[in-house]
């Protein structure tokens, strides 16, 4: 990532900045009301710098959506948040009947049902405005210790992306993450080299 | 015609610029990478168009909307964001301002200035 170009990065982000806005108006339309949204801030750092750079210590308790896909490279994408966030943002999207409920089997198709939606928005976003198209495929949840979950992760790099959901009253912090190996890394930068061409 | 570009994103402002001066080389086009500097270029001088974004480091895009009408601005104001979410449309609404989705395209920038009323949608 040190050789990508100020443009180059400020590129990135535009394109992730649209991902974020499409995912965010796919929640406010699940859970009735507006998501306010952070500028979001995207860095890359090595798979184990992650957590530090989450916030979240090894030993918290975590759930992560994992979303792999494929298409233009190869990759995983990722979700996650502390087990007490992802209660309170399954309480926000399920019937209020239900909002008793704990991390059964029921919140954690809810949860997967939210990651799925919110990545596959910004993935898809992030695809067309790149004109890389990527496929996304059957997501599913991880949860465990931050350390266990990122070790089962593959890849040596992580782009991280740090958006703040705020809903209806709830402070509900979202990390999305994208492993990317060097290969995938450098699929992504020539798209971001053409997208740049071919506008500027 | 003289437009102020205001957006954090420089790919962003330059693909925005690049399209309005392909479409009319005549135009002035300037950019602000943030409200304070959006605020500082209107002290100076008047804007027929203003193309702003809203989710930006400091003051946001509505607020800066506001403050420049308190300032005196006369210019056609479009919000031009990625949150595309119904509440910020409805908000972009009520402040009397147009709400053009991002990506930056050629397309969304002719949408744009359609919306302001000076190019054929």
């Amino acid at each position: 990532m040190k050789d990508w170009s100020e443009l180059e990065l400020d590129a990135l982000a535009e394109a992730f900045n649209v991902g974020v806005g499409s995912a965010a108006a796919v929640l406010s339309r699940m859970v009735g009301s507006e998501v306010v949204l952070s500028v979001p801030e995207l860095k890359v750092v090595d798979k184990a710098a992650a957590l530090e750079s989450f916030g979240v210590a090894g030993s918290d308790r975590v759930c992560a959506v994992v979303q792999p896909y494929g298409g233009a490279f190869e990759s995983r994408a990722l979700l996650m948040f502390t087990e007490a966030k992802s209660y309170d943002l399954v309480r926000a999207v399920v019937p209020a009947h239900m909002a008793g409920m704990q991390m059964g089997d029921m919140a954690q198709d809810a949860l997967t049902e939210v990651g799925n939606l919110v990545l596959d928005a910004c993935l898809t976003a992030v695809g067309d405005l790149l004109a890389c198209a990527l496929t996304t495929r059957v997501p599913y949840l991880v949860k465990g210790e931050a350390a266990e979950v990122m070790a089962q992760m593959e890849g040596r790099e992580m782009m991280l992306l740090h958006m703040l959901f705020a809903i209806a009253d709830r402070n509900i912090d979202g990390y999305v993450g994208f492993l990317l190996d060097q290969q995938a890394m450098e699929a992504l930068k020539q798209a971001v080299a053409r997208f740049l061409n071919a506008h500027l | 015609m003289k437009v102020l570009v205001v957006d954090d994103s420089r790919v962003a402002r330059t693909i925005i610029r690049a399209v309005i001066l392909d479409k009319h080389p005549d135009w002035s086009v300037q950019e602000a990478a943030n409200a304070e500097d959006a605020l500082a270029l209107a002290s100076r001088e008047d804007f027929d168009i203003f193309s702003i974004d809203i989710n930006m480091p400091g003051v946001d895009g509505f607020t800066l909307v506001e403050q420049l009408r308190a300032r005196g601005a006369q210019g056609r104001m479009a919000l031009f964001s990625a949150n595309v979410q119904e509440p910020v449309r409805q908000r972009a609404a009520s402040l009397g301002v147009a709400f053009i989705a991002k990506p930056v395209t050629p397309i969304s920038v002719t949408a744009l200035l359609a919306a302001v009323g000076y190019e054929s949608p």
